[in-house]
């Protein structure tokens, strides 16, 4: 018997990423790869305190298949810093800057077993 | 009707007044008083300064007199680019030290009022922790909220 699992999870990763995405820009300080097919995940709206001062954040996860991300034959794994651009229906390119919400430190984690995808926490910082 | 002003109030405007009549900050920023301190983080690529009114303490003296602490939060936000190197932090922890430096001087009194003479000095201030860790790591924000306290004299 193979692995119906890892199949399995293969196969949604594929329709997700035919049929749930759109193309954004990855953005690293070694380069940028273009039209990479996302996934939108979860959307929150945080607000972390410092006494008296409310910092209110955009917080957005973009779905992205691990072997998507290379640069030069290299994969790329994500680190605070880098910058996702995602174009909307009226022209605007919205920036998201890869960040590591909550507690963890990790800026990404894997969203299946099989290790296919890589869901990557951002915030926004603006547009261009 | 004449607009009602808490004293709390007037010595946050007082403060606002005082930090922006420096032009030798290391970074520039005009600060503002606010009440209600909403900030998103896709405005602060720049230093943005906020003077809020925290609260008041008192304490008796005697039969006749207390004295009165007015807390005053000093809020000091910057974002910075991908992680933000020790000299980026350390520019606006200097920042914070040199508006505290300031306020605090034993020398100055602040005016609170030119007419009736009523001006206010720092009793004592709190600042910790030094920035807001949760902000750095998650966002490579740079919150830093110093409270003075402050006592009113005429």
């Amino acid at each position: 018997m193979g692995d119906l699992i890892g199949d399995g999870a293969s196969w949604l990763a594929g329709v997700q990423k035919s049929h749930v995405s759109r193309l954004v820009d990855y953005v690293t300080p070694g380069g940028t790869i273009e039209d990479v097919a996302a996934t939108i995940g979860a959307i929150g709206q945080p607000v972390e305190q410092a006494g008296a001062m409310n910092l209110l954040a955009q917080t957005r996860e973009f779905i992205i298949d691990a072997a998507d991300l290379t640069i030069d034959d290299a994969v790329i794994v994500p680190q605070r810093g880098h910058q996702i651009k995602d174009t909307d229906d009226e022209g605007t390119v919205h920036i998201y800057q890869v960040c590591a919400p909550g507690d963890s430190g990790d800026v990404w984690r894997w969203g299946d077993g099989s290790f296919i995808r890589r869901i990557i926490h951002t915030t926004r910082i603006g547009t261009e | 009707m004449a607009e009602l002003k808490p004293d709390i109030m007037r010595l946050a405007d007082a403060v606002v007044a005082e930090l922006n009549s420096v032009t030798t900050w290391p970074l520039p920023f005009i600060a503002k008083r606010k009440l209600l301190v909403e900030q998103t983080i896709e405005e602060l690529e720049t230093v943005h300064v906020f003077v809020v009114p925290e609260g008041m303490e008192a304490e008796r003296l005697d039969r006749k007199q207390f004295t009165r602490d007015h807390r005053i939060s000093i809020g000091v936000m910057r974002r910075l680019k991908a992680t933000p190197t020790d000299t980026e932090i350390g520019q606006i922890v200097e920042l914070v030290e040199q508006i505290v430096d300031r306020l605090t001087n034993t020398t100055h009194r602040l005016t609170i009022d030119a007419e009736t003479g009523l001006a206010a000095t720092v009793t004592g201030f709190e600042w910790d922790p030094v920035y807001w860790p949760p902000h750095l790591r998650q966002f490579n924000q740079v919150s830093c909220v110093p409270i003075l306290a402050w006592q009113f004299y005429r």
